[in-house]
């Protein structure tokens, strides 16, 4: 279903994506050969991501937001359903145009330790990732680097350094220069900021909308925490047990939400304000 | 609203430090490994430079001196055919590192190579390297070594053949238990997300993450066989004398142990301090998770 | 005299040029029944300090300094066997792991009765029906059938009540919590912070709360701590530190912390720069000067002791930046 002319594609348009996993079956129903519904992690989910906007998808462990996230730019292969970058399904291609297409959407992961090849160092995982695609720029690694890590607010001294001489919140830094070195025109920042001091937090959190508002980057952030989401997300779609239970511009979902689930968690969300406590029962 | 901050973060001070300097990194190896080191390094260079520094061919005869015990003339005595037990002990280093280091080092790759695309790729790739490393493992080392040579006849080549052959398995094995891990580690999973080739993932990151702990490995594999060609040696299978292998000089002197000891013990004393130090080295750098990649 | 009462406490670990002090001289008080929270991020010593209490600090890390008295007596010179008494009876603690902390080859139930039978001296039976108690005033419904449960079979929060009940079994009167919330649901731990001021208004048990997290401290709290870089930098009553921080850390992490009400109205933060220090950094005089937009000349030399700002509100800072009036939960606009 791709628009002809006139209205332009949303950037990302996700139709009705599912994803299966085997169960895991106890000995007892394995004899009786009882026959058990395979478990939807993903259980048709749809939605739309357009140029410039962020998207905060929420949900508590379980809900299916990770494996969602990876069935996007096929890290899982998803076993039904559609995913259009600009119109083109993904999941109809291999190799070269595979390549381009995941080009377009990059992944940044939580764990900062754990994101970064330990025995390269900063410069070379960046230009890497430029030279593979050959991006334009990438022939001159210094200056490519150099813009790189400007973008990030890292200063060049950053390139010789191997992951382990960083923090965290450099290292995530350093992730999002890394998706950023092959030009891609949305990052699914997958509980990016999660494993983060608040301090370095909110520091992220404004990475992300420079990028945005320099690089017209759009943004799917998946969160389980609201309120980091609130500070960045234009829209939300909150999911639960693999389904998008409610969505909505984030303000509107906060101020009115009408799935149950969504109430829950902004019913249990501590406030920092102790005069906002959880009412007594 | 706020312009993105002028100034960039800088690299902290601590980071700054300058950690390049290969002294420095010495410096910061645990005791062990530097004990131990001294004592591989010290034995290496001496096998090494044996033709220098022997003071005798390794089968030159001193016709006047037979049996006669460790002396300034003679550091470990001489045998019973007048030979320089410390010469023979220098050039036998000498062939036994030299041999070891070749069915230690050689084979690594291959096997660390299938272990890895074992582990990355699992399916029937996975299948078939690991069903033939577990036939490999599943034989008793050395009944595959003898056996070997029973086929091949006495000499080296029979010690060549058969230690690649049942060791590729333990490193294949060690190779894929850790590409598994990094499998699943996000760098990884970035590789795949970058577009990036599956030869670039397994090549580029992959490996370098999964060699750290087989080339630990290396250091007890090394003492192993350079025992295992020494008995070998010691029980006519392998080095042929008149050549000076330590295993053989051992064998030589077992018949003087009461009347000329320095001829078993002296070499044998050296093998064992080459083992303690390469020991030393591996159990150091493990120890301190360096095995890891860690600082 | 308080219930606890921690006095220039210091905790160290070995470093390749001397020892690193993770907790730098902190002074702390509890009284009876009192909800007190350690909050500050990674590096500010507030788990160290909260398992220095029961002497629990992991190897090779020690404490080096500084006092710890419990009920006036002094914890860091009790004799092994004293000491397990006093983990046994006066102290409970629950961590943050709630899979790890049970013993995953052990039904649960039975890791409830074996504290009940070695700390209490119940028989078999008198423990059952005690554990049985002890899992329905955790919450935990249909309790059983969930004793025979393994761990692995029960999700976070029901394994995090587990451990709770495990804690309190011998109605201590005080109980350290360090993270008890950090790996659980948003939902979840609504419902344990709410167990935890049950279980502490009605048995009238202490409790030391350490968390990352602000808002976790403001539902539970009588009392905050902050700390920052191994010294407690402010405390006070949640509600003054929470609407007029006196130190610059306190605002800026307070400042830092996402709201709610953010959404639908997305922009930037002033936020902090640089990160908290490491171990291994060693800066002169207030630990905080480096990132502080408040900095003067004389902050390389300050000692970082509390002076106090207010009625039960002191803090580290001898700059005293801000009014009485400022509210800190507006927005810094950069």
């Amino acid at each position: 279903m791709s628009d002809l002319g006139g209205e332009k594609a949303h950037l990302l348009e996700v139709e009705h994506l599912v994803k299966e996993f085997g169960v895991r079956r106890s000995v007892a129903e394995m004899v009786t050969r009882t026959k058990l519904d395979p478990h939807r992690a993903v259980d048709d989910v749809s939605f739309t991501l357009d140029r410039g906007e962020i998207l905060g998808i929420a949900g508590g462990s379980g809900s299916g937001k990770t494996t969602m996230a990876r069935c996007l730019i096929r890290l899982i292969e998803p076993d039904g359903g559609a995913v259009r970058v600009d119109g083109t399904d993904i999941r109809k291609h291999k190799r070269a145009e595979l390549r381009e297409l995941r080009r377009r959407m990059q992944m940044v992961f939580q764990d900062p330790y754990a994101s970064l090849n330990p025995r390269m160092t900063v410069g070379a995982a960046l230009h890497e990732a430029g030279k593979v695609h050959n991006r334009p720029g990438s022939e001159d690694e210094d200056a490519f680097v150099s813009r790189l890590l400007g973008l990030v607010q890292l200063s060049d001294r950053f390139a010789p350094r191997k992951p382990g001489e960083l923090s965290g919140g450099q290292r995530q830094r350093v992730s999002i220069a890394r998706a950023l070195a092959v030009d891609p025109e949305m990052i699914i920042a997958d509980e990016a900021v999660s494993a983060l001091d608040v301090s370095v937090q909110a520091q992220l959190l404004n990475l992300f909308l420079d990028l945005r508002e320099e690089l017209g980057v759009a943004v799917l952030f998946i969160s389980h925490q609201l309120a980091v989401i609130a500070e960045v997300a234009d829209r939300i779609a909150v999911m639960q047990h693999g389904r998008i239970v409610e969505a909505g511009p984030t303000k509107e979902v906060f101020a009115h939400p009408k799935d149950e689930y969504t109430q829950a968690l902004l019913r249990a969300h501590p406030h920092p304000d102790p005069r906002m406590r959880f009412a007594a029962n | 609203m706020s312009a993105t901050p002028a100034t960039p973060i800088e690299v902290t001070p601590a980071a700054a430090r300058p950690r390049r300097s290969i002294l420095g990194r010495i410096k910061r190896w645990p005791t062990s490994v530097k004990v131990g080191a001294g004592i591989v390094g010290l034995l290496a260079l001496a096998a090494l430079f044996a033709p220098l520094i022997a003071p005798y061919g390794p089968n030159e005869l001193d016709p006047f001196s037979l049996l006669s015990s460790p002396s300034s003339q003679h550091l470990f005595g001489t045998d019973d055919t007048g030979r320089d037990v410390f010469s023979r002990t220098l050039y036998g280093l000498r062939l036994d590192i030299g041999l070891v280091l070749l069915v230690t080092y050689v084979p690594l790759p291959f096997a660390v190579l299938a272990g890895a695309l074992a582990g990355y790729f699992g399916g029937w790739v996975d299948m078939i390297v690991s069903r033939l490393a577990d036939i490999m493992i599943s034989f008793p080392f050395i009944v595959l070594a003898i056996a070997f040579v029973a086929i091949v006849g006495p000499g080296v080549e029979g010690f060549l053949i058969a230690v690649p052959l049942a060791a590729w398995a333990l490193y294949a094995r060690l190779a894929r238990a850790e590409m598994l891990v990094i499998r699943e580690q996000p760098f990884m999973m970035a590789t795949t997300a970058l577009g990036y080739s599956k030869t670039r993932a397994i090549l580029k990151h992959g490996l370098p993450n999964v060699i750290r702990p087989c080339l630990v490995y290396t250091t007890i594999d090394l003492v192993g066989n350079l025992i295992l060609l020494s008995g070998l040696s010691y029980l006519g299978f392998g080095v042929q004398p008149p050549t000076a292998e330590l295993g053989g000089i051992i064998a030589e002197g077992q018949g003087y142990l009461l009347t000329a000891w320095w001829i078993a013990t002296l070499p044998g004393l050296v093998l064992v301090l080459f083992g303690v130090g390469v020991g030393l080295i591996g159990e150091g750098f493990s120890d301190r998770g360096l095995s890891r990649g860690e600082p | 005299m308080s219930l606890l009462e921690i006095e220039a406490l210091r905790v160290e670990f070995p470093g390749s040029d001397g020892p690193l002090a993770a907790v730098k001289g902190v002074d702390l008080a509890l009284e009876a029944g009192e909800v007190v929270g350690l909050v500050g991020e990674s590096g500010s010593g507030k788990s160290l300090t909260c398992r220095a209490v029961m002497r629990m600090i992991p190897e090779p890390g020690s404490i080096t300094g500084g006092s710890v008295r419990f009920d006036g007596s002094d914890v860091l010179g009790l004799s092994t066997a004293k000491l397990r008494d006093l983990r046994a009876h006066s102290i409970g603690m629950i961590y943050q792991n709630p899979f790890g902390s049970l013993n995953p080859t052990l039904r649960v139930g039975a890791q409830i009765a074996e504290t009940l039978k070695v700390n209490r001296g119940m028989s078999k039976k008198a423990a059952k029906d005690e554990s049985l108690a002890l899992l329905e005033r955790v919450g935990i419904e249909d309790p059983e059938h969930r004793y025979r449960a393994y761990p692995h079979e029960l999700s976070g929060g029901m394994c995090q009540r587990v451990m709770i009940a495990i804690a309190t079994a011998s109605s201590p009167r005080l109980m350290l919590a360090d993270e008890p919330t950090t790996a659980l649901d948003v939902t979840t731990q609504a419902q344990i912070l709410k167990l935890l001021a049950a279980m502490s208004a009605e048995e009238g048990m202490a409790m030391l709360l350490v968390s990352h997290d602000f808002g976790v401290i403001a539902q539970a709290c009588d009392r905050v701590a902050v700390m920052y870089g191994g010294h407690i930098v402010e405390t006070g009553p949640v509600e003054t530190i929470y609407h007029e921080p006196e130190h610059p850390y306190t605002k800026a992490l307070l400042n830092s912390v996402p709201e709610l009400d953010s959404a639908g109205n997305v922009q930037r933060r002033a936020a902090l720069a640089g990160h908290p220090p490491e171990l291994s950094d060693v800066i002169p005089g207030c630990v905080f000067a480096p990132r502080c937009e408040h900095a003067r000349p004389g902050c390389e030399s300050i000692s970082m002791k509390l002076e106090k700002v207010g009625p039960a509100h002191d803090s580290a800072c001898p700059v005293c930046p801000y009014a009485k009036a400022n509210s800190a939960a507006e927005r810094v606009e950069a």
